[in-house]
């Protein structure tokens, strides 16, 4: 059976980690794909401004959902969260304003990251079914089975409140 | 393997302190909701503002001033509660330790207990001692 500490050793998977305050500790698990991680890597070198005009830059809001995701606050369903599709072992996307980030909780409050794009591109191009299909297909290609996967598309099923 | 997404410390504040301020307003707007039905409409009516302005500020699509902030919290009878302070002297840590307990600084231990009112006549010896070994 495949297991977290599997994916980690053999690299399928990286941890990610944001700097928490001096007394907050991890109370939840972000993980991404090698090439989710080089995504981040190429927009924290970009460093672009926000297409959709906020006041916050696209990787200021990156940080702070990853922030809030792992000191443990809670996140607002719809706003923040949902599952792309309601099925068994769902597709969820992470949301900030001008970014989508497509992955899967392999349990409740651990998170894997796959894709991450931007918002009204995602939109424009309707590209939720692909990123899904691609997320699902890498699962099987990684073993990932039902033990590491959260079987419900409700939001207490991801994450605790 | 790890991957630290690191934006710098200015970015992190801003980040942070945006985002704290949007999530407790768009909590207690909801909050507001469920305790008495308000909806974001009838928000956006007591703030002489269209929905879509209310959203936008909320969103963080469009710039929310200190007015706009005071405004929400007057619009929902909410106070704010604004603090700037000194962040703790030891990320991570707790306070450095003021005593020490290690014999080889027995003399200034020695000086300590001395001038402790409740100190015990056996410390007081073993210190006196040590003090007279160390000069010797």
């Amino acid at each position: 059976m495949i297991t977290l500490d599997y994916l980690l050793e053999t690299g399928a998977i990286v941890r990610i980690e944001v700097e928490l305050g001096p007394t907050e500790l991890p109370a939840r698990l972000l993980y991404g794909t090698p090439g989710f991680v080089r995504w981040l890597e190429e927009r924290l070198e970009r460093n672009e401004p926000s297409p959709l005009g906020s006041d916050t830059r696209p990787v200021e809001q990156l940080d702070y959902l990853f922030y809030s995701f792992i000191s443990g606050q809670p996140l607002l369903p719809g706003r923040q969260f949902r599952p792309i599709k309601a099925e068994r072992n769902a597709v969820w996307e992470l949301k900030t304003l001008d970014f989508r980030i497509f992955g899967w909780f392999a349990q409740k409050d651990c998170f894997v990251a796959v894709f991450g794009d931007w918002a009204d591109h995602v939109k424009d191009h309707d590209l939720y079914r692909g990123y899904r299909l691609e997320i699902r297909r890498l699962r099987r290609e990684l073993g990932v089975g039902d033990a590491l996967c959260v079987e419900g598309v409700d939001p207490g099923d991801a994450l605790s409140f | 393997m790890r991957f630290r997404f690191d934006i710098g410390g200015r970015a992190r504040a801003a980040s942070r302190l945006t985002g704290d301020v949007r999530s407790d307003l768009i909590r207690a707007i909801l909050q507001e909701k469920l305790a008495t039905g308000l909806t974001q409409q009838q928000l956006a009516k007591k703030l002489g503002v269209s929905r879509a302005t209310l959203n936008r500020s909320l969103a963080g699509k469009e710039e929310l001033t200190l007015r706009s902030l005071a405004d929400l919290a007057w619009a929902l009878d909410k106070e704010i509660a604004f603090e700037l302070r000194d962040p703790p002297p030891s990320p991570g840590q707790n306070y450095p330790i003021q005593t020490s307990t290690v014999v080889s600084g027995a003399k200034r231990m020695g000086e300590h207990i001395d001038a402790a009112p409740s100190s015990s006549g056996v410390f007081q010896t073993f210190f006196a001692q040590a003090r007279q070994s160390g000069k010797e």
